[in-house]
């Protein structure tokens, strides 16, 4: 065999395949669901006119369709790298530096819907202890009137 | 360990040989090749084994063509070796044979067949190389995952133990944390299994690759996995 034959019947050795550690490779497939979901919430709540603070959230804070097409474009480099990777299980390094800046884009699509849901959590909680007060209120002055009678 | 596959004083024992090899070292110099002569030796154009014994590592030593990550069709070699070579065959310099030595442990041949010094590797021998032969992963690659993986599971705990405040749930992915760290030490460790690969240049006075000819040999590339 030549030299030049060598050459040509070999692969550059930091190109390699290799298996692509198993907790980015969960990471990676829970980035990709969420960020499925967060497509479809976002098409959603698009077309909907917010008229409250989370509806504003979840529009990306009134830019829904640039939240979207973000979403939308993020999801199909996903599904490009889940087909390349062989479901992020193995990728040469170039992939998968690729694959760790799809785990951050993906996360970042997830931010408004975890937001929105925070703020609205802390809205149920103030209308549940708003209750809470009033109702015990209540009953303070009805125990009251009975005390005066 | 170095290979004994040749030495400089049968070498200068041969003026012509040692004139021609000297030569061709400075030509590859001007061409911004590295090429680094062995010395001399009988050439082996059969594929052999060098055991040192005492459960040292082994050494195997086959024409390229041979060679079963070749065969496989698996050969990676790293960028700044592979750049050599191209430099080399840019150059023109034409060798008689190419052969390629492999650093291997000393169980990648069965015990019982693999005596001390050199032999020919049978058919057998060659089956179970054959068998065997993998390139390791590049090992920047499999830090980098190992890495990820690393803050992934860390910033994954940090949030698990923030939400939960229950003791057992922290517990219990530590030790899953602690076992998938093993796993992937043990990884790099097997990655590390294949070692020493030598790509090896031999040139003879006859310029034909006959078995048993002197010839001097070169280190085209040499590198760890």
């Amino acid at each position: 065999m030549r030299l030049d034959q060598l050459i040509q019947q070999t692969t550059t050795h930091e190109k390699t395949v290799v298996e692509v550690d198993r907790r980015v490779t969960l990471a990676s497939r829970t980035t990709l669901g969420c960020c499925a979901a967060s497509a479809v919430i976002y098409n959603q709540t698009r077309v909907d006119e917010a008229t409250n603070l989370v509806g504003f959230i979840v529009d990306w804070f009134g830019f829904p369709t640039a939240g979207f097409i973000y979403t939308i474009i993020v999801l199909l480099v996903g599904v490009v790298l889940a087909f390349i990777s062989k479901g992020f299980t193995s990728a040469d390094q170039q992939t998968h530096q690729i694959i760790v800046g799809f785990i951050i884009a993906a996360t970042v699509t997830a931010i408004p819907i975890v937001v929105a849901t925070v703020v609205w959590v802390l809205f149920v909680l103030a209308i549940i202890a708003m209750l809470t007060a009033t109702i015990g209120f209540a009953v303070l002055v009805l125990w009251a009137l009975t005390q005066i009678n | 360990m170095m290979l004994p596959l040749a030495t400089k004083a049968e070498l200068e024992n041969h003026s012509e040989l040692a004139d021609h090899a000297h030569g061709l070292v400075s030509y590859c110099r001007r061409s911004d090749a590295a090429v680094e002569v062995i010395g001399a030796a009988p050439l082996v154009t059969r594929p052999r084994v060098y055991n040192p014994g005492r459960g040292r590592n082994i050494w195997t030593v086959t024409r390229l063509e041979d060679d079963p990550l070749i065969r496989k069709g698996i050969m990676a070699i790293p960028s700044v070796q592979l750049d050599n070579l191209k430099r080399i065959d840019d150059a023109g310099v034409e060798f008689t044979e190419l052969l390629i030595a492999h650093e291997l442990p000393p169980d990648a041949i069965p015990a019982n067949r693999a005596s001390h010094g050199w032999r020919e590797l049978d058919r057998y021998d060659l089956a179970v190389l054959e068998e065997t032969a993998r390139v390791p992963a590049p090992l920047p690659a499999v830090r980098e995952t190992q890495k990820v993986g690393d803050r992934i599971e860390h910033v994954t705990r940090r949030t698990i133990d923030g939400v939960s405040q229950l003791a057992k749930t922290g517990e219990t992915t530590g030790r899953a944390g602690w076992k998938l760290g093993l796993g992937t030490a043990a990884g790099v460790a097997a990655a590390l299994v294949a070692l020493d690969p030598i790509i090896i240049g031999t040139t003879t006075v006859s310029g034909h690759p006959n078995e048993g000819e002197l010839a001097a040999h070169y280190v085209l590339a040499r590198w760890d996995w």
